[in-house]
């Protein structure tokens, strides 16, 4: 009786790209504790005044309710021994208690999160939206004015200040047409479960068309080159020959090959774009994750920008995984064990 | 591409453009119509509050709460869930009685165990609530509650006044958020970064609000103007900058604060402090210099440039409050006298370059404002204006506030100060507090002062304290007012400014704290519109 | 007639220039004017943008193009002191942040496994935190202020150019010439001067100038949060964070202009780094 031929190769693969996404998942792993390591060590020999944070602009206080203050929130204990006591609660998962908020740290960036996550999500998807069809536009026309406008519009985004696009969004959307509001997530006055799906989004616009503006031009740019490769291929050469031609024949032989790597890429812009919300958000006066780390910096308190960086980083390797992820499976040579799962 | 696809996106995107924008005009509409029900109002006050609404870890009584004492119209004292209170011979015993028709929000009679619970919490919070003069407090019955004291202390009941009650039965991690308490509002609904909706409490012992929703709202200062001049808003606070513009329907109105600005002057020369760190500068520490720039400098033209003209001259620490001593206030914009005191004492232009010298040190220093308020900072800028025809030359620059307030006990600084309570006397020109977190910045010691200080703190009588109040600031020879050793160069009183709907009355007004423009809500129960009067 | 050889004509140019030629020209002009814009920044004295109050809130005209602000001050001059300002900043910044990316690449490509794991590893670890959120740590760290951006922003923007220089290296170690180079006995070290310094140094030019712009950017973006340079310094993030304020009472220029000018100096920076390396570049020095 023969084994299956079939089978043992099936399951050597699958072993492949589960050893891969295991090595990834440990890599994750061991940069997240990094980041605790090194932003818990920045913030200690920073030298900065905690108490601050707690006590508020202009408070006056008596030497004794200044000392109660400090007891209170343990911060007079050595370093060493605040780094153990934070890192076994980060690991149960409770990242302290924000000093401006007076709330646990998880629960104050659950909150922002979701509201940034909404503004992202769009911003997201309408930069790799737009920025995949000027990629192929312009790897259509490579080299005609198509082309060159796409490459001229692609480098002034990427050299533009987000936050002073963003400003000159409201001047112009917000201020002189009125089309759009000014800020905020929803209009003013109106009770959370009044505001209707439409408003939502108008108030989204434009902080996410800012957003957006970001992520466009590297994946414009990415998708054009890869396209104008895959346009100079063989194959295609072939196939114009045999009379196709246009949308036709860029849907048929391009779009396949060069989705991947625009996918890809997609995902790793997630680093980008958190950084760029934090801009867009600070503009907009969106109550989202990035303004509250901007907070969290501007008024000492440590507990929630070490936790915030934390989450940010788990986020964007998140989305390098996931990345990781597509080409485990898709990517042939992963597939066969051929590469080497370390970078 | 396709000619055909370019073209229905084209549509397409134009298409979502003109619907959005018709949402957005309607909604517009639709709002202009809400705010004109006669039982609503939308205000925009200031910024919303970080730390929500707990007493017991400092947050003010406003709209939700009472203290067993409170304040009248012109700041004085008066009884609020205490219908009486008695103080011991000996200034160490207080004695209060609540009234029997004070409730919380859901019903419940207040008891004196929900004053004792608030106290105990508000020693326990590690907050800025600083109640270490308390020695024991305990619930005599139902109504009354006895607090000893560790001494006498005469501001007692001023703190008293600023902590609200809560109920012990209602008390939880998510009190902040959402609170229960006796004052004429409730907290209806908060959402975070947006709005806050207050609707009456019908259990208030006090005047009942007529508004039967009152919405706050939470926006960046220009989404402010142009919300109150889409007519969004019955109230808007607004920057002194703004003041040029105008809202159909609306009037500027500017309320008085005791909200004041002004710069320390550290009266001991430089050195470094037991920690290495440096104090004192050589400049200020000069009384002349400092008298100088105290009566040689014009407040009314710093107003003028720096506030947009909306504010009043300062001249202490308390301007207008019962413990203000009037004295203080000097005549300033005296340049020529200022310039002959700085030439008398010895400092000169000797090198031409339009700056004082004396024994080698230049009349040169720094003041501080705020990285994150550009108030403070134009402030500065324009006192700099000012210094300059004294042959002063102050540099103006801004620093993020944590460093600016470790610097300060070296380079003077914009503060910012103004309660209702005389204890930031002691605070601020105490020598006891120099050294102390940031207070008495100026280093300032003056033993006669300390004296009265003293005085005014453990008297057991109230208006007597006031008279030491006084004193130390100016008993005719000495004192720390601006006519006296001037440890501080007190400018202005900011003035809170707003846009009001014209039918609307606030009616009458405390004079405003410390605490940009919230203050306006003090009596958001006696609001009407005009046409009900 | 058809079978005629067509000898090619020469396509007749204004200036007969070739590539070359026009590569060298944009470049002398992009740096030129990018010293000039700078200097002039620098050189400006303080008071030319000292606050007069009675001037406030003017619209661009004469003499003032820019308008002035809310304490009067003309933008025209403080939006050039401010652009010098990030240029130094940037200056300072992007160097530090390209010989650490030397070091660091070359170290990984030839000190052995360990170290390039080790490389490798920090480069992942600086790229997972959002950029934003970790020069927002950093600065906050140093306690912000001119300190703050500029060690924030040096230490940060070394991962990529470390990628770069990492990848030439070992590409330069498996080339033929070089393994030629060793195979005939020259030693390392006229190895490393002959056959990969000029690649390197070309690298480590193109790289520190396209470094710039990143540079800038960021440190206009942490100032405009709150997070580097003081008010009181005329820096571009200063002036836009300012502006917001202003946007609803239609004072449209202090905003636009500021920006408009950082757009202009960041595509002056890329014009120049893209020429160079059109010149400089070994790979593509003959297209």
């Amino acid at each position: 009786m023969m084994a299956n031929p079939i089978a043992p190769k099936k399951l050597g693969r699958l072993a492949n790209i589960v050893k891969y996404l295991g090595a990834n998942l440990l890599k994750i792993a061991i940069l997240m504790i990094l980041v605790c390591v090194g932003t818990f060590t920045l913030m200690a020999n920073s030298g900065i005044n905690p108490v601050d944070a707690y006590i508020g602009a202009d408070a006056q206080l008596s030497a004794e309710q200044y000392n109660n203050i400090v007891a209170h929130w343990g911060l007079d204990k050595p370093a060493g021994e605040r780094f153990g006591d934070w890192f076994a609660n980060i690991i149960r998962g409770d990242m302290g208690t924000s000093l401006i908020y007076r709330k646990p740290v998880s629960e104050v960036i659950g909150l922002k999160f979701k509201t940034s996550l909404l503004l992202m999500g769009t911003a997201w998807v309408l930069s790799g939206i737009i920025g995949f069809i000027l990629g192929v536009v312009a790897g259509a026309y490579k080299g005609r004015w198509p082309d060159k406008i796409i490459k001229t519009v692609c480098l002034v985004m990427v050299s533009a200040p987000t936050f002073w696009v963003a400003l000159l969004m409201i001047m112009f959307f917000g201020v002189w047409l009125e089309w759009f509001p000014l800020g905020l997530a929803g209009p003013a006055g109106k009770m959370a479960d009044e505001i209707t799906v439409g408003e939502r989004i108008h108030h989204l616009i434009l902080p996410a068309l800012t957003l957006s503006i970001i992520g466009i031009s590297g994946i414009a740019l990415h998708t054009r080159q890869k396209l104008a490769d895959v346009l100079e291929t063989d194959y295609v050469t072939f196939a114009r020959a045999r009379g196709e031609s246009g949308l036709a024949l860029i849907k048929r032989h391009g779009l396949r090959n060069i989705m991947l790597p625009a996918i890809t890429l997609q995902f790793a812009s997630i680093n980008e774009l958190f950084g760029g919300s934090v801009l867009a958000e600070q503009v907009f006066s969106y109550p989202g994750l990035g303004q509250a780390a901007t907070m969290a910096g501007l008024r000492s308190d440590v507990p929630l920008l070490l936790g915030i960086t934390l989450f940010s980083a788990l986020f964007v390797f998140t989305g390098n995984f996931i990345a990781d992820l597509i080409y485990g499976f898709i990517s042939p040579e992963i597939r066969e064990g051929k590469v080497q799962w370390t970078t | 591409m396709n000619g055909k696809l370019k073209n229905s996106l084209a549509l397409g995107l134009i298409a979502a453009l003109l619907l959005l924008g018709m949402g957005g005009c309607s909604s517009k509409a639709k709002d202009t119509a809400a705010t004109q029900a006669k039982d609503e109002i939308v205000i925009s006050v200031g910024a919303e509050s970080t730390t929500g609404y707990d007493p017991c870890t400092g947050a003010s009584t406003y709209l939700f709460f009472n203290g067993l004492l409170g304040f009248d119209k012109q700041c004085n004292l008066i009884n609020d869930l205490a219908g009486k209170y008695e103080v011991s011979p000996d200034g160490m015993t207080y004695t209060f009685t609540l009234r029997d028709d004070v409730k919380f929000s859901d019903g419940t009679p207040v008891k004196a165990e929900d004053v004792v619970f608030t106290y105990h919490t508000a020693q326990q919070s590690g907050s800025i609530v600083d109640l270490n003069v308390i020695d024991s407090l305990k619930a005599l019955d139902d109504k009354t509650v006895v607090f000893s004291l560790k001494k006498p202390y005469s501001v007692f009941a001023h703190i008293v006044a600023g902590i609200g009650i809560v109920p012990q039965h209602a008390y939880g991690p998510q009190f902040s958020d959402k609170p229960t308490g006796t004052g004429p509002f409730v907290l209806a609904q908060w959402d975070k970064g947006q709005q806050m909706i207050l609707t009456p409490n019908p259990y208030y012992y006090g005047t009942k609000p007529y508004f039967k929703k009152v919405t706050i709202l939470f926006m960046e200062e220009d989404a402010v103007l142009a919300a109150a001049q889409a007519g969004k808003l019955d109230i808007a606070m607004i920057n002194p900058q703004f003041t040029n513009q105008s809202a159909a329907g609306m009037k500027l109105v500017t309320l008085q604060t005791v909200d004041n600005r002004g710069v320390n002057l550290p009266c001991i020369p430089e050195s470094k402090d037991a920690d290495g760190k440096l104090i004192g500068n050589n400049v200020t520490s000069d009384p002349v210099i400092r008298k100088a720039l105290n009566i040689g400098i014009s407040r009314q033209q710093i107003i003028n440039e720096a506030l947009n003209g909306y504010g009043t001259p300062a001249y202490s620490v308390c301007d207008t409050q019962p413990w203000w001593n009037p004295e203080t206030a000097i005549k300033d914009g005296r340049v020529q006298d200022a310039c002959a005191m700085l030439e008398n004492a010895g400092w000169k232009d000797t090198d031409g370059d339009g700056v004082r010298e004396k024994n080698g040190q230049k009349a040169e220093f720094i003041v501080y404002g705020r990285t994150d308020d550009l108030q403070r900072y134009t402030l500065a800028v324009s006192l700099s204006n000012q210094a300059k025809p004294l042959g002063i030359n102050i540099k103006a620059e801004a620093k993020n506030w944590s460093e600016a307030k470790a610097l300060a006990r070296s380079t003077p600084t914009v503060f910012g100060y103004g309660s209702y309570s005389p204890i930031q006397i002691y605070y601020t020109f105490h020598s006891d507090n120099i050294g102390i977190s940031t207070n008495n910045q100026a280093s300032y010691r003056n033993p006669t002062v300390d004296e009265y200080i003293n005085k005014a703190l453990y008297t057991t009588n109230l208006e007597e304290s006031m008279k030491y109040w006084r004193l130390a600031q100016w008993d005719g020879q000495t004192g720390f007012g601006a006519n006296g050793d001037a440890p501080w160069l007190w400018l202005v009183n900011i003035q809170h400014i707003y846009f009001i709907n014209e039918h609307l009355d606030i009616g009458a007004q405390r004079v405003h704290p410390h605490g940009h423009g919230w203050s306006i809500v003090q009596n958001v129960n006696e609001w009407t519109w005009k046409s009900q009067l | 007639m058809d079978n005629v050889m067509t000898v090619p004509v020469q396509k007749k140019r204004l200036l007969a220039l070739n590539r070359r030629t026009r590569t060298l020209v944009m470049l002398a002009a992009s740096a030129s004017l990018l010293v000039a814009i700078t200097a002039i920044g620098a050189l400006t004295p303080e008071t030319s943008y000292q606050a007069d109050f009675a001037v406030k809130y003017q619209s661009p005209s004469w003499p003032h193009p820019f308008g002035t602000d809310y304490m009067g001050r003309d933008m025209l001059a403080r939006t050039l002191a401010g652009l010098s300002t990030s240029v130094l900043v940037g200056l300072l910044a992007a160097t530090v942040s390209a010989v650490m990316a030397v070091i660091l690449g070359i170290a990984a490509a030839t000190l052995g496994r360990k170290a390039d794991n080790l490389v490798s590893m920090a480069v992942n670890l600086m790229t997972g935190v959002p950029h934003i959120i970790l020069l927002m740590l950093i600065s906050f760290v140093c306690g912000r202020g001119v300190k703050g951006v500029i060690i924030a922003v040096a230490l940060t923007h070394w991962p990529n150019l470390t990628r770069i220089i990492r990848a030439e290296v070992m590409q330069l170690r498996s080339a033929q010439y070089v393994q030629q180079a060793v195979k005939m006995g020259k030693n390392r070290w006229w190895i490393a001067r002959r056959h990969m310094v000029p690649h390197l140094l070309s690298q480590f030019l193109v790289g520190l100038i396209l470094l710039f712009p990143h540079a800038i950017l960021h440190e206009a973006a942490i100032t405009f949060l709150g997070f580097g340079l003081p008010l009181q310094m005329p820096a571009i993030g200063v002036i836009l964070a300012e502006s917001m304020k202003y946007l609803s009472m239609g004072i449209w220029w202090l905003a636009f202009f500021p920006g408009l000018l950082l757009l202009l100096l960041v595509l002056l920076f890329e014009a120049l780094g893209d020429n160079l390396k059109l010149l400089i570049d070994p790979h593509r020095a003959h297209e």
